[in-house]
């Protein structure tokens, strides 16, 4: 499970949830390590923060459904981690390529149902 | 370059149908801001509220070593550490909007929000009833005041129904304060306290732009020293609005 988020406290903690729910996390805290990762690993989920800076959570989905293309293998679920919840952005995900839209907080609960689904 | 020529509709519609398209854009703005202000403040807090959440929930799975949990309440009270300071920059932020140091009389006021709501309240068939006498020469703050009057009398107006009649009542309440009382009869009570009001939960709704308008009066209020409430009326139908206001 990939972690794309740029706030050290919120992707360590959800480092340490993933594994608590038995899966084994990947973390990134930009674009350049997510999209490393997710070629090397191949991992089933990515949870990717909107927020991101240089590149953002919008277009590094954009880049990874890019290199679903090329890479074999490489078949992730995307879900945008995001504490905007406005329709505008949420359209602007789901034209970029995420599957899901989560708005922060997400409970532990919701979390596990999602990287059980 | 291609350009196009727009031109006012000739004649003009009438100032009741002028003020009452303004009154629309004014509540569809404030709504828009508010959405945004909303979702920027979700933006803000949405990541401390996730680590609060998911140390907690860490703290509760499996057998937590006495260092976990430890390790676990530390990183919560950062994060509750963190989320106070964002409220509080947000709140600074917000108040930083000072009243005017220019006053003028209260009566004056009126009669310049009255000349523009008159005639709505005519042709919405609503009689306006004011009875301001004995406050009439207090001064009060020339920009906060004629803003909340304007924004409760259209309310008051376009909630009222035809036949029925708004009244306007000025009373002195100590050497500092005046309280404009408004009577809303086709005002439903927002419902809960408005300083303690959370906004109503998905699929009920609240008076379209109502509470929004009740909001930003109430901010008004406050920053003129005053306060702002709205009670229901004891036959239970419509709501009277107070606004307290400093004067000088």
């Amino acid at each position: 499970m990939l972690i794309v988020e740029d706030d050290d406290d919120s992707r360590e903690m959800l480092g340490e949830l993933i594994s608590a729910f038995g899966h084994r996390p990947l973390a990134a805290a930009n674009a350049a390590e997510a999209l490393a990762h997710a070629r090397d690993q191949k991992p089933d989920l990515a949870l990717i923060d909107l927020g991101l800076p240089v590149v953002d959570g919008c277009e590094l989905a954009r880049l990874l459904r890019l290199a679903m293309v090329d890479t074999p293998g490489l078949n992730t679920r995307l879900v945008a981690l995001t504490g905007y919840s406005d329709g505008a952005m949420r359209e602007s995900a789901g034209a970029a390529g995420f599957d899901a839209y989560v708005v922060k907080p997400i409970m532990p609960e919701a979390l596990e149902a999602l990287l059980s689904a | 370059m291609n350009t196009m020529t727009v031109q006012a509709p000739d004649p003009l519609p009438e100032l009741p149908t002028l003020l009452a398209r303004l009154d629309r854009l004014r509540n569809a703005d404030r709504r828009a801001a508010s959405a945004r202000m909303v979702s920027v403040i979700g933006h803000l807090i949405g990541t401390p509220l996730n680590v609060i959440a998911g140390r907690a929930a860490l703290m509760r799975t499996g057998s937590p070593t006495p260092e976990a949990v430890d390790e676990n309440s530390r990183r919560i009270e950062e994060q509750v550490e963190r989320l106070s300071q964002r409220i509080r920059r947000l709140i600074d932020y917000f108040g930083l909007v000072e009243p005017t140091a220019e006053q003028r009389p209260l009566a004056d006021v009126l009669g310049d929000c009255l000349a523009l709501y008159r005639p709505v309240a005519d042709e919405a068939g609503v009689t306006l009833r004011v009875n301001v006498s004995e406050v009439g020469a207090l001064r009060v703050d020339a920009a906060l005041v004629p803003l909340a009057l304007t924004t409760l009398l259209s309310l008051a107006i376009r909630t009222a129904g035809r036949g029925n009649t708004v009244t306007l009542t000025g009373i002195e309440r100590g050497p500092k304060t005046v309280l404009l009382e408004l009577s809303a009869p086709g005002l439903a009570p927002p419902p809960g306290r408005l300083d303690r009001l959370e906004p109503p939960e998905a699929g009920v709704r609240y008076d379209a732009g109502a509470l929004e308008t009740l909001w930003l009066c109430l901010g008004l209020a406050k920053r003129s020293g005053g306060s702002f409430d709205v009670v229901a009326e004891a036959s239970g139908t419509g709501a009277t609005i107070r606004l307290e206001c400093g004067h000088g």
